[in-house]
């Protein structure tokens, strides 16, 4: 075999073999031929090269009656783990998980003092592996989620929103006393992911999650893969310079930028003043309610909402013209689709491009399934790399 | 995911042992096996096919340095197939002629006065180029037409377009009939963004690391105004070919009316119009100042009302072409950001310095930017680079089938 089919045989075709057996609870050799394109020889040995490394083990299977059956094979679930977390203001949840994506522990922690985080987290992994019977020898991959920028290029917090005092060392500190690899991701980009694989992501090449909330985020995944830019500020358009109405009245942020007109506090300030009260969710609710009783102020508080909402959300159209562009954020789902159909109309006025707008379809921990699934692809993915 | 099985490699192979010979010009055939880490007999049978199939000659011999017998060497046919790329607007057409394996064999331009002219000037220019090259038309592989408006990714055709001479709809259908041969449309700004990314500052500025800025952004400041974007090396152009479109982006500028009806603000319009050049021209009489001298930031005269005039509107202008590339850069954070067209080759470095300063404003980690290296041609060039990897893509697919 040349050096050229060597490389094939050794990673590709295990790596083929491998995803069909995550795809099933356990399969035949044949069957394994069948679904991969392989010829049986190719299947077998990569097989045998997954059996081999220990990723792989033969199942007990009942006998049929014409005598014994091929032997079937699935994966060990016990050949490694990964563990996520979703870090926010005084709390951690952290999960860890097989490599077959099986959850085996979770638990919840109060997060309260900063300058003890490295030594934290890196206790909450030890008991997560505790927790799920695992060696550390077998964790193949921590993903933290948090608010904050962190550049890929060195994996440390060039902008950390929650805790100033993580900059420039906290992954380093915990890739040293873990002594395994360790990541921090920003907590918008794992929603994306989550929405990615388990929302409207599914089957779509280019989707954008814009989640309008405290601060303004975006999560580019483009063709299935995250982007987080060269210096891991990508989608981070809180401080795009948009038109505001005039006058406006100025929230903490920069001025003049997109963060002033659709964060949470801008919004607040346009309900506060329109008689709705200071919870941008509760306010659209209300206003939603009212004008189906023909209220001409809700009418224009809903309008003003979607407007604001709909002028942002139109960059992320125009510059990356995604299939689908989920929305997220405490006031995007309390106005649901009665909202999402006012900001649909907003952006047609702004923008052409086809885009499907969508609200965001995973509820359930985005932050931390984001997590767990990007811990696991990079895992995987490193199983059969080099 | 698929599998990946030998037979259907052949292709990938071929495709191989071609790019070895581009980047190396002349070779025998064990320095092809070696550089494509294939066996020798697996090299030396693509070589013969590849020899078969008219895209390799044997061009003499290379003296062994181990006094054994010299070996054959092997190189690219110039003449085995051509591409061709064509920029259009609504003034001129340019067309561009090269070999498969990436020589320019000619360039020719010529003024179009309506639109049923443009479709005769690509045929006439192609029949005299290949009789001159005394080819056959069937050596013709590819044509890529750049133009405005946003092309259809899967399709190669337009899609949309603000202002849609008949010669948009036809040329691809109509070229294709005469010429016998796929033809691609594809957004000059894309174009540019590619040339940019090959041949220009894509290639000549690198990241502080030494490493290639893989995502750049070409920001084109021209009558119309959009963005390319290339990420990890490749043009992406979204999802319905809409990548990159800013000119529609609201814009906050002073003394415009409203973009749109029931807004509260009085300042606002889209970035085309307040950065195309007409708007730049606007700018400029707003201030009184002829428009070039605008954008140079250099007046004849140095009275102090002028100066006045000129800083102010100097810095509307940086201002505002900060604008257009907030947007990408955000959104894309990318390694680079490349400002382009008439706009900026006028205002050349004092322009962008400005910009620099007025980018830094909008928000922190603004992104790097410098000018454009690739001149006139931009689109042109473009054009043949996606002709070039389109036919060699066909080629090789042709062969695996």
């Amino acid at each position: 075999m040349t050096t050229f089919e060597a490389a094939f045989a050794r990673h590709l075709n295990p790596r083929v073999i491998y995803d069909q057996l995550l795809d099933h609870e356990s399969l035949t050799r044949d069957e394994l031929s069948t679904l991969t394109g392989l010829t049986r020889v190719a299947a077998s040995a990569s097989v045998e090269h997954l059996v081999g490394r220990g990723l792989a083990l033969p199942v007990e299977t009942a006998h049929g009656e014409g005598g014994p059956a091929a032997r079937r094979y699935a994966l060990t679930p016990t050949a490694g783990y990964v563990i996520a977390a979703q870090i926010t203001h005084g709390n951690v949840t952290m999960a860890a998980a097989d490599l077959t994506g099986v959850l085996a522990a979770k638990l919840e922690l109060p997060f309260e003092d900063p300058d003890d985080a490295a030594s934290m987290l890196h206790r909450a992994v030890l008991t997560c592996l505790d927790t799920a019977g695992a060696d550390i020898a077998r964790l193949r991959r921590v993903v933290l989620g948090s608010p904050g920028v962190i550049d890929p290029r060195t994996g440390e917090f060039a902008f950390a929103s929650l805790l100033p005092t993580w900059k420039h060392t906290i992954t380093a500190e915990l890739r040293s006393s873990l002594d395994r690899p360790v990541v921090f991701e920003n907590d918008v980009n794992l929603a994306a992911m989550a929405e990615a694989r388990f929302g409207h992501g599914q089957g779509v090449r280019h989707l954008v999650f814009a989640l309008l909330a405290d601060g303004l985020g975006l999560g580019l995944v483009i063709n299935g893969r995250l982007r987080r830019g060269r210096r891991g500020w990508a989608g981070e358009f809180g401080y795009l310079p948009v038109p505001m109405p005039v006058p406006y009245v100025e929230v903490d942020g920069m001025p003049n930028s997109a963060h002033q007109l659709a964060s949470v506090p801008a919004i607040r300030v346009v309900s506060e003043a329109m008689g709705f009260g200071s919870d941008t969710a509760v306010a659209v609710t209300t206003a939603l309610a009212a004008s189906a009783r023909n209220d001409a102020t809700a009418e224009a508080f809903l309008d003003e909402v979607a407007r604001r909402a709909a002028l942002v959300v139109s960059h992320a159209c125009l510059l990356v013209d995604p299939e689908v562009l989920v929305l997220d954020g405490p006031y995007l789902a309390a106005g649901g689709d009665a909202l999402l159909d006012r900001i649909c109309v907003a952006v047609a006025r702004i923008s052409p491009t086809p885009v499907r707008l969508a609200l965001a379809e995973v509820h359930d921990e985005p932050i931390l399934r984001g997590a767990l699934q990007t811990a696991l692809e990079d895992a995987r993915e490193t199983l059969f790399a080099g | 995911m698929t599998a990946v099985t030998f037979d259907s490699s052949g292709a990938a192979l071929a495709r191989a042992v071609f790019n070895a010979l581009l980047d190396h010009a002349t070779l025998t055939r064990a320095a092809i096996a070696e550089l494509t880490g294939l066996s020798r007999v697996t090299a030396s049978g693509i070589v013969d096919q590849l020899i078969h199939r008219g895209f390799v000659t044997h061009v003499g011999a290379l003296a062994s340095n181990t006094g054994g017998p010299s070996a054959r060497a092997y190189a690219l046919s110039d003449d085995s197939a051509y591409v061709l790329g064509i920029a259009v607007d609504g003034y001129r057409i340019a067309i561009m002629t090269a070999s498969v394996t990436g020589h320019i064999v000619s360039r020719h331009e010529e003024p179009i006065d309506d639109d049923e002219a443009v479709s005769p000037a690509v045929e006439r220019a192609v029949t005299n180029e290949f009789s001159k090259l005394n080819a056959p038309l069937d050596k013709l592989k590819y044509i890529v037409i750049g133009a405005s408006g946003v092309i259809d990714p899967t399709a190669h055709e337009l899609a949309f377009a603000v202002n849609s001479p008949s010669w948009k709809s036809n040329l691809a259908a109509q070229l294709r009939r005469s010429l016998r041969c796929p033809v691609a449309f594809e957004n000059d700004v894309n174009l540019a963004a590619l040339a940019e990314s090959r041949f220009g500052a894509g290639a000549n500025v690198p990241n502080a690391d030494g490493s290639r800025a893989d995502d750049m952004v070409l920001v084109w400041l021209d009558e119309g105004i959009a963005c390319g974007v290339i990420l990890g090396g490749r043009l992406y152009r979204g999802a319905a070919g809409w990548a990159g479109e800013i000119a529609f982006l609201p814009a906050h500028v002073d003394g415009w009316a409203d973009f749109e009806r029931g807004t509260q603000s009085s300042r606002t319009t889209t970035l085309q119009r307040a950065i195309g050049s007409r708007g730049v021209v606007a700018l400029a009489q707003g201030h009184e100042l002829d428009p070039d001298v605008l954008i140079r930031h250099a007046a004849a005269t140095s009275s102090g009302e002028t100066h006045d005039a000129l800083e102010a509107g100097f810095t509307e202008l940086a201002r505002r072409i900060a604008l257009a590339v907030a947007g990408p850069a955000f959104v894309f954070d990318p390694d680079l950001v490349v400002l382009a067209g008439r706009t900026v080759r006028l205002g050349g470095e004092r322009l962008l310095e400005r910009v620099r300063q007025e980018l830094a404003a909008i928000g922190p980690a603004p992104a790097r930017i410098a000018l454009s290296e690739t001149g006139p041609d931009a689109i042109l060039t473009g054009s043949m680079l996606l002709a070039l990897v389109r036919a060699r893509d066909e080629l090789f697919e042709e062969q695996a089938a």
